[in-house]
């Protein structure tokens, strides 16, 4: 009997590889470049995004309360306050408006302290006869884009030397039929090429329609000889 | 965690030994290329199969392959996989023409053709031993199950012996029943035949009742099912025994029967909710497109084609290097089949329910009196329903004539005035809307309307048709956007043009103010400024006086015609806020317009200088190339060196100081209007670009996003449902994944719109355009080219007058038909 998912990590060059498999027949590849450890940095984003959030509600305390009365009298002052401005509209609600010019700044700084991704995560999920999905996460926390790709489009998928700048890098590209189009597989992260090559071999065992394929992979369905 | 990994690979190379000896399909080994083009290195088809029994590597060739993947040193290594063994074969097999070894790479030189027959000869090899993929695949919808779990019968389409897809599950059915209905096909056709369009939609033969849920006793069906909870994942058996399977590692009882508790048989489960044609949601694979397909996007540019091409090369080299490929299939069918099917699911889920339900219905006659007096209600219902909609396309009949006669000559009007705006008397003479934003507003308004009874006459066609058809709905998102843009405009169009009237005497005065102050007496009191040493700079005092004198010249005709035309200004910016009421689009057109016209002598003044400073410049360079000795040689484009006479040097070498020091006078002037002229620009980009908004901004789409982004589908995805949502389920060789739409995402609505900026950017903000400014060169604007964004949703070329009498007459013929149906329908009972 065989485990249920078996997930193996790795960690190389600051890349951690995840390697999930369920069965034999789907194999999913997760790479990120999350540090294991906290870092100055991270201490620092941290720091920096309570800061935001605490002047952000600083600030909108100060619009609905003005500061005097919110540093004296908290709560009994904030429920007259209130009760004053709805009945006294228009004299109380003449207000400055610098607070209202930095708390559009305090929502914007909140924002940028929080939208942008801090790791990237790029993964492939090889599910067997059935084609590949390759995954990545984008710059900022909202946008994610993965794209499938069905067997029957794939022409291949090979692993490639690509020179840019003065560096020579190893990526894994699926070359799509008919689309003159290629695929690059981890295209922010563009791990080692050993790592590359594991996933290859399993990217072919996929790509192949017959049991002999599998062999690569697993070893349980391989047919008997005649 | 590297122990993990150790641990599998020993297994993995201790089981090697006796894996390989079961292999009977014995493919050539695997030719591993290392080529060096200039793509850089492809290694295709390396080490790919490990399967001739002759060349496997050894169990210690695999155990260094695992160390090397984890100590070596990336880039110290050299990486030449498998140098000796490859190279016999290369050899041997491909013709192979000459192997060097260079200093850090190998380099392989190899004949394609060689290649190309290996190729054939690996896929003859895999068609011959083409078994039954042995994964059985399973399309699961997870809406449709049952809440109680009882005993249901799946019913889906059966595309092969192991791939699947269920599009609906009926709970309390009896399995032989349901075989009945599905396929005694009589009783079935019929009810199908009932939604026109069902036809050729799908493969009949292929929907079949394919299996069991939760069944105690044995069918003879492929697919059982069993669900313990509905949180559970359900498990899967299959009573189908692919050929592939005689023996099973381990597992030696596969031959012939097949038992429903073996657990060995490998599984795909693909969970997916059925998406709701009535909502008009479907699944896609390529994201769907806003924009008419023969206009996609802009015509490519000469660095998007630049870049294009290289691409096109890399894929032609790596897909020369393909060893192995699949056979030829009918690609786009492959994977637009289970799609289709999946969208098709709810609609074909409902009509089936629907016969079955007329079949279990049908024998028993005894009716309790709370049916009857159901069925009475719901015949009641229906009838009323049907009196009115008869009543309705009535009218529509009435008036239908009314407005084919208007369509028509409203058709016949606009094509005139299209033909006056888009006659070229010459080639070399634009046609009028290409000179006036206004006409080109006009003109793209004219064409929208001419092409909105064609879009909805097709949009009416599909109502009767089946709503799964997916292609019609990019035409209603299109359709709908339009309109809802023009909608839009007139608003906002009316709110401007009020706004201009009520306060048509400050803009008046501003505009005066513009004209006197700005125009006139501003660039008048400049130029003064530039004829007398502006800024302590010392110019030639004749030459500014003799550019001066023109240039005032200039300013003061137009000036003297603006002067014309000032008491007619309170009438034209009435005029302008009364041209609000059509659309907020043909104020900012107009204003662009006012624009031009009011500016045209800086324009001129502008042209002039940029000559004149061109001209300068030029000779200035060719004399400083004789003052070196030197020349151009045009023919062959470069500088050759030439003996020039003493009198020729000279003159040459005087006239060249003489330009020099007259130069900056020239360029003072040039700068002068050439900014001025760059201010026009970017204001009338502005105005350009919010009409540009205005007329294509996408609207309906980003509504429909918020709304339900399945209706906007941007592709598919698939999760992997791993461990822990699994939980004990998981024991069997199951896997099971999630089948999730996705939303297109906002940077695919407004693709268009990071065109245009790239595009604007690279035509205005450039450093060619700063070049071309600095050498006094002309700065095109491409109006053209900018406006393609707005005609983006219309077709290229507009459909005829005939052709729209043709489809309103097909469009006239079907309503009477349908009225004739509905008053058949009335009568009957």
């Amino acid at each position: 009997m065989s485990p249920a998912t078996t997930t193996t990590t790795i960690t190389s060059a600051g890349l951690s590889v995840r390697r999930t498999t369920p069965t034999k027949t789907a194999v999913k590849y997760t790479i990120s470049n999350k540090p294991t450890r906290r870092t100055f940095g991270s201490f620092l984003r941290i720091w920096y995004r309570t800061f935001c959030v605490l002047l952000f509600l600083f600030l909108l305390l100060h619009r609905v309360v003005p500061l005097s009365t919110t540093v004296a009298l908290p709560l009994t002052h904030y429920t007259v306050h209130v009760a004053q401005k709805f009945t006294i509209s228009t004299s109380s609600s003449v207000h400055d408006i610098s607070i209202d010019i930095a708390l559009v700044l305090a929502a914007v700084f909140l924002a940028v302290s929080f939208l942008p991704r801090e790791h990237t995560e790029e993964s492939i999920l090889i599910v067997h006869d059935f084609g590949i999905q390759v995954s990545s996460t984008g710059k900022t926390r909202l946008s994610r884009t993965s794209q499938f790709i069905p067997l029957e489009l794939i022409q291949d998928v090979v692993l490639n030397e690509g020179f840019t700048g003065f560096r020579i890098i190893y990526f894994l590209a699926v070359v799509v039929k008919g689309r003159g189009r290629l695929l690059v597989v981890f295209p922010n992260l563009l791990p080692q090429r050993e790592i590359l090559e594991e996933i290859w071999r399993d990217i072919r065992s996929c790509m192949h329609q017959h049991p002999v394929s599998l062999s690569v992979g697993s070893n349980t369905y391989i047919e008997e000889s005649k | 965690m590297d122990h993990d990994i150790d641990g599998s690979q020993n297994k993995l190379g201790a089981r090697g030994e006796n894996r390989r000896s079961n292999f009977h399909i014995h493919l050539p080994a695997t030719p591993s290329i290392t080529t060096l083009t200039r793509g850089g290195t492809s290694i295709s088809g390396a080490r790919s199969v490990p399967v001739s029994s002759a060349n496997s590597p050894t169990e210690e060739n695999m155990k260094s392959d695992y160390l090397s993947l984890r100590h070596s040193q990336y880039g110290r290594q050299q990486y030449v996989p498998e140098p000796t063994r490859r190279d016999v074969f290369l050899k041997k097999n491909i013709g192979l023409h000459s192997y060097k070894v260079g200093k850090r790479r190998t380099r392989v030189v190899y004949n394609y053709d060689e290649i190309f027959k290996y190729r054939e000869r690996v896929q003859a090899t895999i068609k011959q031993s083409a078994v039954h993929p042995f994964v059985t695949r399973v399309f699961w919808p997870t809406d449709c199950v049952p809440q109680s779990l009882e005993p249901s019968v799946l019913v889906g389409f059966r595309n092969s012996r192991s791939d699947y897809v269920v599009i609906a599950i009926f709970p309390g059915v009896d399995v032989a029943r349901m075989v009945d209905t599905l396929r005694g096909r009589e009783t079935l056709e019929q009810r199908l035949s009932e939604s026109a369009g069902l036809k050729g939609a799908y493969d009949p033969s292929k929907l079949d009742v394919i299996g069991t849920l939760n069944f105690k006793s044995k069918h003879g069906l492929p697919l059982v099912v069993e669900m313990s909870s509905r949180v559970a994942m359900p498990r899967f058996y299959t009573q189908e025994v692919p050929i592939a399977f005689h023996k099973v590692n381990g597992h030696a009882k596969l031959n012939g029967e097949y038992g429903m508790k073996s657990r060995a048989m490998p599984f795909q489960v693909i969970f997916y909710e059925r998406p709701l044609p009535r909502r008009l949601q479907y699944f896609s694979f390529m994201p769907i497109t806003l924009e008419l397909a023969d206009r996609s996007s802009f015509n490519a540019d000469d660095e998007d084609r630049k870049k294009l091409r290289s691409r096109r090369l890399l894929v032609d080299q790596m897909t020369k290097d393909t060893i192995f490929g699949f056979p030829q299939t009918d690609e786009e069918n492959c994977i637009n089949n289970w799609i289709n099917e999946i969208n098709l699911s709810h609609e074909l889920g409902t009509l089936l329910e629907k016969a079955v339900s007329l079949a279990a219905v049908l024998p028993s006659e005894s009716q309790s009196l709370k049916d009857r007096i159901m069925i009475g209600t719901k015949l009641l219902f229906s009838k009323t329903k049907n009196l009115l909609s008869f009543l309705w396309s009535l009218l529509l009949m009435a008036v239908m004539w009314i407005l084919i006669g208007g369509l028509m000559l409203y058709r016949v009007a606009s094509e005139a005035v299209l033909m006056i705006i888009e006659w070229q008397p010459k080639s070399s003479i634009p046609a009028l809307k290409d000179i006036s934003a206004t006409i080109q507003q006009l003109d793209l308004r004219l064409q929208q309307a001419c092409y909105w009874p064609i879009q909805y006459i097709t949009l009416r066609n599909q109502k009767n048709n089946l709503f799964s058809k997916t292609t019609f709905h990019p035409e209603y998102i299109r359709f709908y956007n339009s309109l809802w843009l023009v909608a839009n405009d007139i608003i906002i169009g009316a709110a401007v043009g009020a706004y201009i009237i009520d306060n048509r005497d400050y803009i008046v005065s501003f505009v005066d103010y513009c004209i006197n102050e700005i125009l006139t007496t501003g660039l008048r009191r400049t130029i003064e400024w530039l004829m007398d040493w502006p800024g302590g700079l010392k110019l030639n005092n004749e030459l500014a006086a003799f550019f001066g004198e023109l240039f005032l010249w200039v300013i003061e005709f137009w000036g003297g015609y603006l002067r014309i035309f000032k008491p007619y200004l309170p009438d034209i910016v009435y005029l302008i806020g009364l041209s609000g009421f059509v659309g907020a689009t043909f104020p900012i057109a107009l204003i662009a317009d006012l624009i031009s016209f009011l500016t045209i002598q800086i324009y001129c003044c502008y042209l002039a200088s940029a000559r004149i400073c061109n001209w300068q410049l030029t000779v200035l360079l060719s004399l400083f190339h004789l003052f070196r000795g030197k020349r151009r040689n045009v023919l062959r484009n470069r500088i050759d060196s030439c003996d020039y006479d003493l009198d020729q040097l000279l003159i040459g070498t005087l006239l060249f100081t003489l330009l020099t020091f007259l130069l900056p006078t020239v360029l003072v002037f040039y700068l002068t209007f050439a900014c001025a002229r760059l201010g026009i620009i970017i204001i009338n980009a502005m105005l350009e670009s919010s009409l540009a908004l205005l007329n294509h901004f996408p609207l309906f789409a980003i509504m429909l996003r918020l709304k339900d982004s399945k209706r906007l589908p941007g592709g598919i995805e698939f999760d992997l449902v791993e461990e822990r949502a699994v939980g004990e389920e998981n024991r069997m060789d199951t896997v099971y994944i999630r089948l999730k739409p996705i939303a297109l995402p906002v940077t695919a609505m407004f693709q268009q719109y990071f065109l245009l900026s790239k595009r604007i950017q690279r035509h205005y903000l450039s450093l060619r355009v700063i070049a071309l400014l600095l050498t006094g060169q002309f700065v095109p604007i491409q109006r053209s080219r900018l406006y393609s964004l707005q005609y983006s949703m219309l077709p290229e070329n507009r459909f005829g007058i005939w052709e729209l009498w043709f489809r309103l007459h097909d469009f006239s013929v079907t309503v009477r038909a349908e009225v004739k149906e509905k008053f058949a329908l009335i009568t009957s009972r």
